[in-house]
């Protein structure tokens, strides 16, 4: 499903990925962990498409098409979502406004055709209660005042209505307590099927008891230092990262 | 520059003002004598720095007849409507026999041109807040003008419209005064409407009083698909014991602009809301100028302005606050925004607080930039494509100013010009 290959990114004259490949096949669930500053939201970022960065080298290609040839609301259209790590407030737009302008401008990109009202309120609604998010929350302009869960459950929340390919998750876990925790990873796993795949990044092992994934990478110091099974984040967990940014120095 | 060579500029012709002088009232010929010692106002004086009227004018037009022509009008509102063409009104566009109970509208002149008995044009009440010569010309050359008062108690849901239409090269003076008497309650929708495919020169005045609890809701929609509009439109209001005035401005002109303001709390609990949303395209001059006099205790203003600023246009806010010395307990609070679309863009913003009494509440913002990056890609990261994304945002940054309005038929109406504006800018760019 996804396939990075020699991916080369910097921002002014800072390189910070640097020659990063991963691949994630579709129906996986791909933890990435890695020390702060390494590079893991750049990389979440540089695959959503936000400006700002110029990458140098490599590509990054979901089934085949090489997302960085689109602009970001064509990569969504074409199944990519990002829950943000830091949720941008707007003020003034109200969240139930922008869930239906975001499906319906989806829907329209693929040729669909756009979502009537009662069937939008009643998706909103049962997707909602999932998540234990109130309905007077989403009166509110989006993310606006939220508090830092509540941030992360409208993410959620979009994610479950938008249904895409790949989900990458920047850690969302941050900022949650353990009820919010739970409710967020049920509302993941939920959404789990063989034509989807998830990338989950995140540095604590914490999330990973929730959210079962089926290979982990290291990543430090703009690469992915090592892959494996779920045993490796048991395993970072207990040693942390310093071998693999040690490594890297020598 | 002499006062001969500035008259030959003038934005109407001095024969028309000289065969009208033998027929001018005494209040006329006052403010005449006072605007032939000032002239329009220069970009010297330091609240038209920013906006160079005189320049602006050094084309005079002819003034406007009562020449009728043809006219389609679409309505655009449920309301009272009085049309006025080219600054003259129309009685078989208009509504004057079908205004409910409690409306009265006379003309504020009789045939002679002389001011009617009963009518007070109210303009002494302003005289130390207004440092310019723009509604003494507008008070010397006003023709077809008319008072709405509204009696005691009388609560109006459908709005009195006033609109203005302009529909070819001339120079127009328009003057209403309305007088709202105790708990009474308004709105009213004000239009001016630029059609002139050659431009035109508008000096309007609306004159509010409002009694004791009364409450007036003014729409002002200043629109124009016509060629170049260069004018002025004055709003004077004086607010009376726990009375309120709430303005809400659109403007969406094609020209050289300015809509000012002059404003007194008079007594206690008196409160003023101005708001306003600004969309200026092209070489478009846009100026809000405010003046707001607390004069009593216990007063609140507040004004809230958001421009939108393509091309070359300039965009001018000045919002000044005058506490007197009694007005112990007021609270005052103004904010301009802007956001530039374009490089060439300009934003003028200057307030200024004038404070003379120390146990008061007032304050003051501004800030101007572009679209904010994170918030476009957070939307586009969703599917919205980019002029989605900027349009949901402009919306939303434009009714920052309107968020206290509850009326969805002005809310509606807004959104509609908006959308309009914002589809036509994408079709340019
Ligand atoms: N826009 C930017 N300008 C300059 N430096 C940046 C920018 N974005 C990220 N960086 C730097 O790149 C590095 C990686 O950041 P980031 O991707 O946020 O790491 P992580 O998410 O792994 O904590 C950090 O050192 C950060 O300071
Ligand atoms: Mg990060």
């Amino acid at each position: 499903m996804l396939e990075i290959n020699d991916l080369h990114v910097s921002v002014g004259d800072r390189q910070i990925l640097k020659g990063l490949n991963l691949k994630v096949a579709a129906g996986e669930v791909a933890a990435i962990m890695g020390p702060n500053g390494t590079g893991k939201s750049t990389l979440s970022y540089v695959i959503a498409g936000r400006e700002g960065y110029s990458i140098t080298q490599g590509e990054i290609l979901l089934n085949g098409v090489n997302l960085l040839d689109l602009p970001p609301h064509l990569r969504a259209s074409s199944g990519v979502f990002l829950a943000f790590q830091y949720p941008v407030e707007i003020p003034g737009v109200a969240c139930m406004q922008f869930l239906k302008a975001a499906m319906n401008a989806q829907r329209r990109s693929r040729g669909e055709d756009e979502i009537n009202t009662p069937e939008f309120i009643k998706r909103v609604r049962e997707e909602s209660e999932k998540l234990k998010i109130h309905q007077e929350m989403l009166r509110r302009p989006l993310n606006s005042g939220f508090s830092g869960g509540e941030k992360k459950r409208l993410e959620i929340l979009q994610m479950a209505l938008l249904q895409p390919k790949l989900s990458i998750l920047d850690e969302t876990d941050s900022g949650l307590d353990i009820d919010a925790l739970k409710t967020v990873s049920e509302g993941v796993n939920s959404l789990r099927r063989p034509d989807r795949a998830f990338l989950i990044i995140t540095h604590y092992q914490r999330l990973l008891d929730y959210i079962k994934p089926d290979t982990v990478h290291v990543m430090a110091q703009g690469r992915i230092q090592k892959s494996g099974g779920p045993e490796l984040a048991l395993e970072l967990e207990k040693h942390g990262y310093q071998d693999y940014v040690s490594n890297e120095a020598a | 520059m002499s006062l001969n060579t500035l008259e030959t500029h003038l934005p109407f012709s001095l024969n028309y003002a000289q065969a009208s002088a033998e027929e001018m009232s005494l209040e006329r010929q006052e403010a005449w004598g006072r605007y032939k010692n000032l002239g329009l106002p220069s970009h010297r004086l330091e609240s038209w720095r920013y906006t160079d009227f005189r320049s602006a004018c050094s084309n005079s037009f002819e003034p406007s007849d009562t020449i009728i022509d043809p006219i389609e009008l679409v309505r655009e509102h449920d309301s009272f409507r009085l049309v006025f063409i080219n600054g003259f009104l129309r009685h078989e566009l208009s509504d004057l026999n079908l205004m409910p109970d409690g409306v009265i509208i006379e003309s504020i002149y009789d045939n002679r041109n002389h001011l009617n008995q009963s009518v007070s044009l109210n303009s002494n009440v302003f005289s130390n807040l207004i440092a310019d010569s723009i509604v003494d010309l507008n008070t010397a050359l006003a023709v077809d003008s008319y008072l709405i008062k509204i009696e005691k108690n009388i609560h109006l849901t459908k709005p009195i419209e006033i609109l203005n239409v302009f529909s070819k090269k001339c120079s127009v003076f328009t003057r209403i005064l309305i007088e709202l008497s105790t708990n009474s309650r308004i709105k009213v929708i004000e239009t001016i409407k630029n059609n002139s495919s050659e431009g035109v020169q508008i000096n309007h005045v609306l004159s509010t009083k409002l009694a004791r609890d009364a409450e007036l809701n003014l729409f002002s929609y200043l629109s124009g698909s016509g060629l170049s509009c260069t004018g002025i439109s004055t709003l004077l209001s004086e607010v009376g014991r726990g009375a309120s005035l709430s303005s809400n401005l659109l403007v969406d002109l094609n020209g050289f602009f300015r809509r000012q303001v002059f404003a007194k709390l008079a007594e206690e609990h008196a409160n003023i809301a101005l708001k306003g949303i600004v969309l200026a395209k092209d070489k478009g001059h846009i100026d809000n100028t405010i003046t707001i006099e607390h004069c009593a205790p216990n007063t609140t203003s507040n004004e809230v302005f958001r421009y939108i600023l393509n091309d070359n246009s300039v965009g001018v806010f000045q919002g000044k606050i005058i506490v007197r010395p009694e007005a112990q307990k007021s609270d005052g609070f103004m904010q301009s925004k802007a956001i530039l679309l374009s490089d060439l863009a300009t934003m003028n913003s200057k307030p200024e607080l004038e404070i003379f009494a120390d146990d008061v509440k007032c304050s003051h913002g501004s800030t101007c930039g572009e679209i904010n990056k994170e918030q476009l890609f957070y939307l586009m990261s969703r599917g919205l494509n980019e002029q989605e994304a900027m349009s949901l945002l402009i919306e939303a940054f434009a009714f920052e100013a309107f968020s206290e309005l509850n009326d969805d038929m002005i809310s509606d109406f807004t959104k509609n010009i908006l959308a309009d504006w914002l589809y036509a800018e994408r079709q340019m760019s």
